[in-house]
């Protein structure tokens, strides 16, 4: 038989392409419940279980491989770490598992109503409001999240990032700058580093997302003064295109771009670039969270950058917590007894000091004992003090996050006004709502 | 004696299989989804009839999309074809580095989008190359935020389109033009027909078939653009270059299965509106030609 060279050729890309896809499943399938041999080291489980963990890549750092190590060596359980790719993608694979019942033992995720409405905790997920540990969670967080109707369903597994408008120490230096208490000296702020040469704010318009900082730092002055305000938007009894204090924060914002207060590459603006502007003194202030600091250390070890709160338009400014991440533990977990001893590790003072002092943002726990980064020093001792509120799209029962920046985004480019933009929100709020039954609509 | 090749009408069975489960089987139940309530909440679906298609047309959604869809593809459509049949006419006459030239034209086609879309973002950027040399032409009042600009970016985004693709164009007109018989253009030329009237009635009637191919291909193709648009701008800024399938995308990212599913079906009905009267246009061209 003459062999011809396309034959064989054809063969080896047919076996090549079978032996790579069934490599492919064997490495998602081979480590689904095994049972491995005991520890040398004391165990405190009688026979070990090998736990399968959630958690997105972007959340996985030299800190975490730390702790799940740490639980294996205390516990004598394995740990079976899945990292799945962040952003939105994060959010639809963890969807889809669920649907497909391909459930995890432990997942790390959002805690915030949106997204955990989403997975549907009290169908899948183990209530843990009866826990001991539930006592030592900030009053913040007990309030607003990890939780559904009223049954807590994870714990913190991050601190609280902090929202607020981030500023070069050293250009305020140089012109002599204070950091503004009202909503009327942040506005002169602007103008003086404007008649400096200095762009006063740098917005990253291109990747949409940043934008919306800005009116997650103004809405707790709306939430101060009608403190029911977010029942009334999650019962249906009030809309956004209603509300005229919304209106007017999303005029504000508007204007700075009116103003010329921000930079002239707008649109083609992205996060790293704010923080690299920033850094280099060409940008006087970034409206961001204190999720930069960690990113400004690393780049930008040199570089003086702080934060003060987003002065509110009357009185004091109250500082917008964001929701922390949350692990949960399911239903339809094989070993529940593993699975909660390892929420109570996490829960564990020591472990949470080890966390704590690695991230240096504002604990999610009481009693937590940790260094912060000095960048946000000032604003922890507010705080501190009790004027917290949480950034309202964590208070929604329906997730506004995916349709919310391209909304700020025609806001910027004069596409929509306040009126409209408010109107378009409330249209994609209320097919959301109607598709997750919320009762009101 | 007729001797056909005939094989038992079993044979057919494993790859009629296959087509149907993974293919026919799928788009039917698309059509079906588009008439439920499927969202990321529901456990359970139920038939909501034509639910799903009154709430698309009520929104502004569907004509946003699909109109910057359209426009879209009629610019890709007419400049990548042009570009591709005049590529294929310079390259088609006795050039040194003919070859080279062909293979320098088609490289772009091999990257991939996001390749693409990222080395752009770059280049168009307003700190970026074209700005740049706009400035040292000392043309500066032609600078423009050419992906920021809501005006102009789903127009800056079609031509990349061309960039990427007309080398393929290029390729099929190739074929096409390798196929017209050289006494054809000698005896144009010997009856005293100028380059640009040989062009127009003898060889662009004779390569109607690639021309076809082309127009089809390109036609569907960006009518179903996704991945440029997508890594370029995201479908933004707000909804200027929002187009069909970044649009189906977003709504199965947030959730509205079925929503997305009833925009996949409206596109599936758009494309063949738009296509089917075209290709049969051309087909009657063929055969006159």
């Amino acid at each position: 038989m003459k062999l011809s060279v396309n034959g064989v050729t054809a063969t080896v890309l047919c076996s090549t392409l079978l032996f790579l896809s069934a490599c492919g499943s064997n490495a998602k399938n081979d480590s689904a419940g095994e049972q491995t041999s005991p520890q040398p080291s004391a165990s405190q489980v009688a026979s070990p279980v090998t736990l399968k963990v959630l958690i997105t890549g972007d959340w996985m750092n030299e800190t975490w491989k730390g702790i799940f190590l740490d639980y294996e060596k205390s516990s004598g359980n394995k740990l079976d770490v899945q990292t799945l790719p962040g952003g939105a993608q994060f959010e639809q694979l963890v969807q889809t598992k669920i649907a497909t019942k391909d459930v995890p033992d432990i997942l790390f995720y959002y805690s915030d109503q949106g997204h955990l409405n989403k997975i549907m905790p009290e169908t899948n997920l183990i209530d843990l409001s009866g826990e001991p540990y539930m006592s030592r969670i900030n009053p913040v967080v007990k309030k607003y999240y990890l939780q559904s109707n009223g049954k807590m369903y994870g714990i913190p597994t991050s601190g609280m990032n902090v929202g607020g408008v981030l500023y070069n120490k050293e250009v305020f230096k140089r012109l002599n700058l204070a950091v503004p208490k009202t909503y009327d000296e942040f506005l002169a702020l602007c103008e003086q580093l404007k008649a400096a040469g200095v762009t006063p704010l740098y917005e990253a318009a291109k990747d949409a997302w940043p934008l919306q900082i800005y009116t997650f730092n103004g809405f707790g002055e709306i939430i101060n003064a009608q403190p029911d305000i977010i029942d009334k938007l999650n019962t249906h009894q009030t809309t956004f295109d209603q509300t005229e204090a919304y209106l007017e924060l999303l005029q504000r914002q508007a204007d700075l771009k009116a103003k010329g207060y921000l930079n002239s590459d707008l649109f083609s603006g992205t996060y790293d670039m704010s923080l690299d502007q920033l850094a280099a003194g060409k940008v006087g202030m970034v409206i961001q969270a204190d999720w930069a600091f960690p990113v400004i250390e690393e780049k930008y070890p040199d570089a003086e950058i702080a934060m003060f709160p987003q002065p509110f338009v009357n009185g004091e400014a109250y500082v917008p917590l964001s929701d922390p991440r949350g692990a949960y533990a399911f239903k339809a977990t094989k070993n529940e007894a593993a699975a909660k001893q390892f929420l109570e590790y996490l829960a564990d003072p020591q472990t949470l000091s080890v966390l704590y002092e690695a991230e240096k943002s504002i604990p999610s726990w009481t009693g937590v004992d940790a260094p912060v980064n000095p960048g946000i020093a000032e604003i922890k001792a507010i705080v501190d003090t009790g004027k917290g509120i949480p950034f309202f799209n964590g208070l929604l029962n329906v997730a506004i996050g995916d349709t919310y920046p391209a909304l700020l985004q025609d806001l910027y480019g004069e596409k929509k006004t306040p009126a409209e933009m408010a109107r378009a929100m409330q249209e994609n709020y209320d097919k959301s709502a109607k598709a997750a039954g919320l009762s009101g609509w | 004696m007729r001797k056909a090749l005939q094989y038992p009408w079993w044979f057919l069975i494993p790859a009629l299989a296959l087509y149907l489960t993974l293919y026919v089987y799928p788009v039917l139940s698309g059509f079906y989804y588009s008439f439920t309530d499927w969202n990321v909440y529901r456990e359970q679906i139920s038939f909501v009839g034509l639910e799903q298609y009154r709430s698309l047309l009520a929104s502004n959604d569907l004509v946003t999309a699909f109109g910057h869809t359209l426009i879209y593809a009629f610019v890709v459509t007419v400049f990548q074809n042009g570009l591709g049949f005049l590529l294929a006419l310079v390259l088609n006459a006795r050039l040194k580095g003919r070859n080279l030239l062909r293979m320098i034209y088609f490289f772009p086609c091999t990257l991939s989008a996001l390749v693409v879309g990222f080395m752009f973002s770059a280049i168009l950027h307003p700190d970026g190359m074209v700005n740049q040399f706009l400035g040292a032409l000392n043309m500066p009042f032609l600078k423009q935020e050419w992906l920021g600009d809501g005006n102009i970016n789903l127009y800056v985004l079609a031509f990349i389109n061309v960039w990427q693709w007309a080398g393929f164009s290029m390729a099929i007109y190739l074929a096409g033009l390798q196929n017209v018989p050289k006494e054809m253009t000698e005896a144009a030329r010997i009856d005293g027909c100028s380059y640009f009237q040989s062009i127009r009635k003898v060889i662009f009637p004779l390569i109607a078939p690639a021309f076809t191919v082309n127009v089809i291909m390109t036609l569907i193709g960006s009518l179903k653009t996704f991945e440029l648009v997508y890594v370029i701008t995201g479908g933004g800024p707000g909804t200027a270059t929002e187009v069909a399938n970044t649009l189906i995308f977003k709504q199965f990212s947030q959730g509205q299965y079925a929503y997305g599913t009833a925009v996949s079906v409206c596109l599936f009905l758009f494309i063949a509106a738009v296509s089917f009267p075209i290709l049969h246009k051309l087909r009657q061209r063929e055969v006159e030609a």
